[in-house]
C-alpha cells in the first residue's frame, strides 16, 4: 500500500503544458504585467523568515516566509544528482464550483500554466526548461495543484524565474484555451470512459459524498470540461494563484542560502494578493450509510471496490487506521490478499489505497475476482476481515509486519529528491505542515492493538461503505453517458 | 549552458563492481540518505529464452520459486518477508528475469537469507504450481482490462512475429498450461546460476561487508556454466513489410490505443545512442518533439504521442504510442505515418540535435536521483551488453554524437515504410472508419482482445 501515493487522478500528466504558437486574441490578466518587469529587477522586500524547521535522520527541512505570503521549503542533499523544485497552489477540485459547472477548472491550469505569459511568448516554459535539461510536469487532486520541475542544480535560477513569472502573469489566450481543453477531453476518455477502475474511482467518490467537493472527479465532468471558456480560467486563475497562496519546496542538491536567496530575488517583488476565497468545504464523514452501484463492462470477471470511511491525513487516527489497512491489504502476507489470491484463488488481484486528503476521505479496496467467482464473495470476505478487526485485538506480529511495511514505504518515498519534495508539499498543504511528515515514520511503530481495534470500530463498523461492482459484459450500459458524467447512468442497488 | 550541464551530470559516488556469489557479477552503491537497501539480482535469462511453445515459461519458473523456498511454505516465506518490512517481487524482462525489492537496512542480513532461499533452494511444491499457474493466468486475464497493456501484449506479436522477443513474458494460456514441474524447475536451475547472475545494491551499504555477506547468504549457489542464449535471439527478427493495420477488437471503445513500430537496433551497436538522440527529438518524453508539438499543441488531437527506442541486448524496437478519440483515429494514424516518413527522409538539423542532446543528459541525471531507479538502469546496461561505466558517463556518451552521426543513424535504422501497426478499439467502428479512408480491406488484421 502506497501511504504517501496520490489518488488516481493526482497526478493526471504524464505529458502535459505545451503552447501554440499561434496569436490568439486574448488580453493579458492584469494583475501581472508590472510584477513581472518588477520581477526581472528584483526588489526582494523583507528578508525572508524562518517559521518552521524539521529533522529526520540525515534530513532537515526548514520552512521561510517570504513578506508577500509566499512559503518556501528547503530540503538540501548533499549525495542528491538533481533538484526536484516544486511549487503546490492551495487550490485544487475542492475549490471548484460544481453548481455553476466549473468543475475541472483546477485541473485545467495543469495544462493552461505551461502557455505563455507577458514575458515569456508561447511555448518558452517548456523550451527553456528542456533546453536546461529539465523535465517539467504537474499535477492535480482534491485539494491541490502542484508544479514539479527536476532539474539539473546549476539551472535553479531558470526555475525560479519562470515559475515567479508564471505565478501572477500567465497570459491566456482563447486559442490556447481551447485547444488544450480538446487535450483534457482526449485524457478524460483515456482515464475515465475507457478505464474501467477510473470508472468506477468516479462512482466511488460521486455517492459516497453527498455534499463535500470529493464527490466530483478532479478532472472535471465532461460537460464542464467541454464547457470551459476564457473567461472562466481568467476568474479561477486570479482568485487562487498567488504567493499568499503557494508553497515553494527544493528537495535535493543545492546550498540552502544560496537557494533561499534566489528565491527571495524571484518571488520577493511579487506583490501580496488578496486572500483566495475562503474554502468553505464542510468535511463529511463518508459515506453516512451503505450505497452501491454497478455496471457493465469488458472484463474476465467481476471488479469490485469497497470504499470506507478514513481520516484526513492530519488525523490523530491517521497512523492507527493506515496500520489497519496495511493488515488488512498491505503485503502479501495481509489479510485479504492471502484469503482472497492465495487461499481461496477467487481473486487475481487486491490493493488497498488510504486518500491522502486535507478532509476525510476513503479507504478503497479493490479486488479483480478470477472467473466463476463473483464481487459479493470479495465483499463478505472483506466485511469479515474489518468486523474481526473490530471484535479483537490484532497479534503482536501482525502490528510489527504493518508497521515495518509501512516505515519502508516511507523511505523508499523519501529516497529520492522528487519524492521528497513531493511528501513534503502534500503534508504542507493537506497533512497538517511539512514537519508531520518526518513526525509520521515514528508514529507507525507507536501504533498499540488496542489503537487498531479502536480505529476499526470508528471506521468501519455499522455496516457503512461505498461500494462498485463492474460485471463482465460488452460495456455498452451508458455508465458514461454522452456528457460524461460517470455513474448518471449506471445502476444504483 | 553546455558548460552548466556539464557540471549537472551524475555527481553520485558511482557503483563499485565485485566478483559475486559462485562467480555472480556484484555492483554496489552506496548512498547513505535513508535506512534503506535496494536490491536486484538479475538472471541474464529473460522470456526470449523461454522454448517454443512454452512462452511464459521464465517467468512461471521464477513466481514458482517465490512462492515457497528453503523449506518454508509461501505463507511462511511472505510472513517472514513482511516480518522484514521487506517486499521481494518477480520482474521478467525479454532480457532478464528479476527478482527486486527493498528492505530496511538493519534486516539486510536476514533479508539475504530469505533471497538466497528463493534462487537457491526454492521448494518447487507440486500445488503451489497449481496455484501459482492459477494466479499467473489470472493476472493475464486482469491484464486486459487496461487498453495500454492490451495493446502491448499484441504489438509484440505483431512486430516480433516468431522472434524471441515476439511474445509477452507473462507468457500465453496454453503454454503455461502445458509446462511440467519437471520442465519449470530445470528451467530454473539452468538459468538461475551463479555465472549467469547479477546482484546489485543501492542504498545504506557497504560493499566489502555485504560481498562477505552474500558469500556467505549464497553458500550452495550453482557455480555451473551460464547456459547459452536462445540460438534464435541472436538472429535478426524480420522485419514487418509494409503498412498493415492489426485491430484489436475491445467493446465498447471511445478511444483508440495506437502503437506502430519496426525493429531497430541493439543496446550495443555503435547506433543506438544517436539514434535514441533522433528518436527523442521525434516522439521523446519531451514537450518540443515532433509527435507533440504536431499532434497535440498544434492540433489538440490527443494527450500523448511518444517514439522512442528500446534498451535490448537483441534488436529493440522502435515503437511509437499515440492514443486519441476514436473518431480523430484515422486523422491521428495518418499524421504520424507522414511525420515519420518526413523524419526518415529528413532527419534532424543541428540545433534539434543539440537542443535534444541538453535535455537528454538533464534528464537522465533527473531519472537516476532515485536510487532504485538508478540500480535498474545499471543491471539493464549490464544485461544489454553495454560499458561497466555506462550510467554514469551516459552524458559523455551523448555530447560526443554529431547531427551527421544522428542522421546516419535515423537513415540506417528507421523503416518508416514497414511498420507493425497495433490499434486497439471497437473494430465495428474502427474498420469502417479506415476503409472510408481508403485503407484496403485486406491491409486490416481484426483479432478478438481476449484471444490471444
Amino acid at each position: 500500500m502506497a501511504v504517501l501515493a496520490l489518488p488516481i487522478f493526482a497526478c493526471a500528466a504524464a505529458g502535459r503544458g505545451g503552447a501554440s504558437g499561434k496569436v490568439g486574441v486574448g488580453v493579458g490578466v492584469d494583475r501581472g504585467a508590472a510584477a513581472a518587469a518588477d520581477s526581472a529587477v528584483g526588489n526582494p522586500g523583507p528578508a525572508p523568515v524562518e517559521v518552521a524547521r524539521a529533522t529526520f535522520g540525515r534530513m532537515t527541512a526548514v520552512k521561510w516566509r517570504l513578506g508577500n505570503g509566499l512559503d518556501i521549503v528547503l530540503a538540501p542533499d548533499p549525495q542528491a544528482t538533481t533538484v526536484s523544485y516544486q511549487t503546490w497552489y492551495r487550490v485544487g477540485s475542492r475549490n471548484e464550483n460544481e453548481v455553476g459547472g466549473e468543475t475541472g477548472l483546477a485541473h485545467l491550469f495543469e495544462h493552461l500554466m505551461f502557455t505563455q505569459t507577458k514575458a515569456a511568448p508561447a511555448g518558452s516554459f517548456d523550451r527553456e526548461m528542456e533546453a536546461a535539461g529539465a523535465t517539467a510536469n504537474a499535477m492535480t487532486s482534491y485539494d491541490f495543484t502542484a508544479y514539479v520541475n527536476d532539474i539539473p542544480p546549476a539551472e535553479l535560477a531558470v526555475a525560479a524565474r519562470l515559475e515567479a513569472d508564471r505565478m501572477l502573469n500567465l497570459d491566456l489566450r482563447k486559442n490556447q484555451v481551447d485547444t488544450e481543453r480538446d487535450v483534457v477531453v482526449e485524457e478524460r476518455l483515456s482515464a475515465v470512459e475507457d478505464s474501467v477502475d477510473g470508472t468506477m474511482e468516479e462512482l466511488l467518490y460521486k455517492q459516497a459524498f453527498k455534499t463535500h467537493p470529493y464527490r466530483w472527479p478532479v478532472i472535471g465532468w465532461m460537460k464542464d470540461i467541454k464547457a470551459v471558456t476564457r473567461d472562466k480560467a481568467v476568474a479561477f486563475y486570479r482568485r487562487f494563484y498567488a504567493p499568499g497562496n503557494a508553497v515553494v519546496v527544493l528537495a535535493g542538491k543545492f546550498d540552502a542560502a544560496a537557494a533561499l536567496d534566489l528565491l527571495a530575488r524571484s518571488y520577493g517583488p511579487l506583490p501580496a494578493s488578496a486572500p483566495p476565497p475562503a474554502d468553505d468545504a464542510k468535511p463529511e464523514r463518508a459515506p453516512a450509510a451503505e450505497v452501491r452501484a454497478t455496471l457493465v463492462r469488458p472484463l474476465p470477471a467481476d471488479r469490485v471496490v469497497v470504499g470506507f470511511p478514513a481520516p484526513a491525513l492530519a488525523d490523530a487516527d491517521r497512523a492507527a487506521y493506515e496500520v489497519a489497512a496495511e493488515i488488512l491489504a498491505g503485503g502479501p502476507s495481509s489479510q485479504l490478499p492471502r484469503t482472497l489470491v492465495v487461499d481461496k484463488q477467487w481473486a487475481s488481484s487486491v490493493r488497498g489505497d488510504v486518500a491522502p486528503t486535507r478532509d476525510p476521505g476513503l479507504y478503497a479496496i479493490w479486488v479483480q475476482m478470477t472467473k466463476g467467482h463473483t464481487a459479493e464473495e470479495a465483499e463478505r470476505i472483506i466485511v469479515d476481515a474489518t468486523a474481526a478487526l473490530v471484535a479483537r485485538p490484532v497479534a503482536a506480529s501482525q502490528l510489527g509486519m504493518a508497521a515495518a511495511r509501512l516505515e519502508t514505504e516511507f523511505l523508499r518515498q523519501l529516497s529520492s529528491s522528487h519524492g521528497r519534495a513531493e511528501a513534503l508539499g502534500n503534508f504542507e498543504v493537506s497533512g497538517g505542515g511539512f514537519a508531520r511528515l518526518y513526525e509520521r515514520a515514528g508514529e507507525y511503530a507507536r501504533v498499540t492493538a488496542d489503537d487498531v481495534r479502536r480505529v476499526a470500530s470508528k471506521y468501519f463498523a455499522g455496516g457503512v461503505r461505498s461500494v462498485v461492482i463492474a460485471r463482465p459484459g460488452p460495456g455498452s450500459d451508458g455508465a458514461n453517458d454522452d456528457d460524461g458524467n460517470a455513474g448518471d447512468g449506471a445502476r444504483g442497488d | 549552458m553546455g558548460a552548466l550541464l556539464s557540471a549537472a551530470l551524475l555527481t553520485t559516488t558511482g557503483a563499485v563492481r565485485r566478483a559475486g556469489p559462485a562467480g555472480g557479477q556484484l555492483i554496489v552503491e552506496s548512498n547513505q540518505t535513508v535506512p534503506l537497501v535496494h536490491v536486484i539480482v538479475a538472471s541474464r535469462s529473460g522470456s526470449a529464452a523461454d522454448p517454443r511453445h512454452r512462452e511464459g515459461l521464465t517467468n512461471l519458473a521464477a513466481e514458482w520459486a517465490r512462492h515457497g523456498a528453503g523449506g518454508k511454505s509461501r505463507e511462511q516465506l511472505d510472513a517472514a518477508f513482511d516480518a522484514l518490512g521487506a517486499t521481494l517481487e518477480v520482474e521478467t524482462q525479454p532480457d532478464s528475469t528479476r527478482f527486486e525489492g527493498e528492505v530496511l537496512a538493519r534486516n539486510l542480513d536476514a533479508y539475504l537469507a530469505l533471497l538466497a532461499d528463493v534462487i537457491v533452494r526454492p521448494n518447487f511444491a507440486p500445488a503451489e504450481l497449481q496455484r501459482t499457474r492459477h494466479e499467473l493466468l489470472a493476472d493475464i486475464d486482469e491484464s486486459r482490462n487496461d487498453d495500454r497493456a492490451l495493446a502491448i501484449r499484441f504489438f509484440v506479436r505483431n512486430l516480433y512475429a516468431d522472434h524471441p522477443y515476439g511474445h509477452p513474458p507473462a507468457g500465453v494460456k496454453a503454454a503455461l498450461e502445458a509446462a511440467k514441474p519437471d520442465e519449470i524447475a530445470g528451467h530454473f536451475r539452468r538459468h538461475f546460476v551463479g555465472k549467469n547472475l547479477v546482484f546489485a545494491f543501492a542504498g545504506d551499504v557497504e560493499p566489502d561487508a555485504l560481498a562477505a555477506s552474500l558469500k556467505k547468504a549464497f553458500r550452495g549457489l550453482s557455480d555451473a556454466a551460464a547456459p547459452p542464449p536462445n540460438p534464435l535471439e541472436l538472429r535478426e527478427p524480420v522485419p514487418p513489410k509494409g503498412w498493415r493495420i492489426q485491430l484489436v477488437d475491445k467493446p465498447a471503445r471511445q478511444q483508440t490505443q495506437l502503437l506502430f513500430g519496426h525493429p531497430a537496433v541493439r543496446a550495443s551497436d555503435p547506433d543506438f545512442l544517436p539514434l535514441s538522440i533522433g528518436l527523442a527529438a521525434f516522439g521523446g518524453h519531451a514537450m518540443n518533439t515532433t509527435m507533440m508539438n504536431e499532434m497535440r499543441t498544434k492540433r489538440g488531437l490527443a494527450y500523448g504521442a511518444y517514439l522512442s527506442v528500446s534498451e535490448r541486448r537483441g534488436v529493440g524496437a522502435a515503437s511509437g504510442w499515440v492514443f486519441t478519440g476514436s473518431d480523430k483515429t484515422v486523422t491521428t494514424l495518418k499524421l504520424a505515418l507522414k511525420l515519420y516518413v518526413a523524419f526518415m527522409t529528413k532527419g534532424i538539423d543541428a540545433d534539434t540535435a543539440e537542443f535534444f542532446k541538453r535535455y537528454l543528459i538533464g534528464a537522465h541525471a533527473t531519472e537516476m536521483d532515485a536510487p532504485d531507479a538508478r540500480l535498474a538502469a545499471r543491471v539493464s546496461a549490464e544485461i544489454a551488453g553495454l560499458p561497466p561505466d555506462f550510467v554514469d558517463t551516459y552524458g559523455d556518451h551523448i555530447r560526443a554524437q554529431s547531427p551527421a552521426a544522428i542522421n546516419a543513424a535515423i537513415k540506417r535504422r528507421v523503416h518508416a515504410r514497414d511498420l507493425a501497426i497495433t490499434m486497439v478499439a471497437t473494430a465495428a467502428v474502427m474498420k469502417k472508419l479506415l476503409l472510408d479512408a481508403k485503407v484496403q480491406n485486406t491491409a486490416i488484421d481484426v483479432v478478438r482482445y481476449d484471444e490471444y
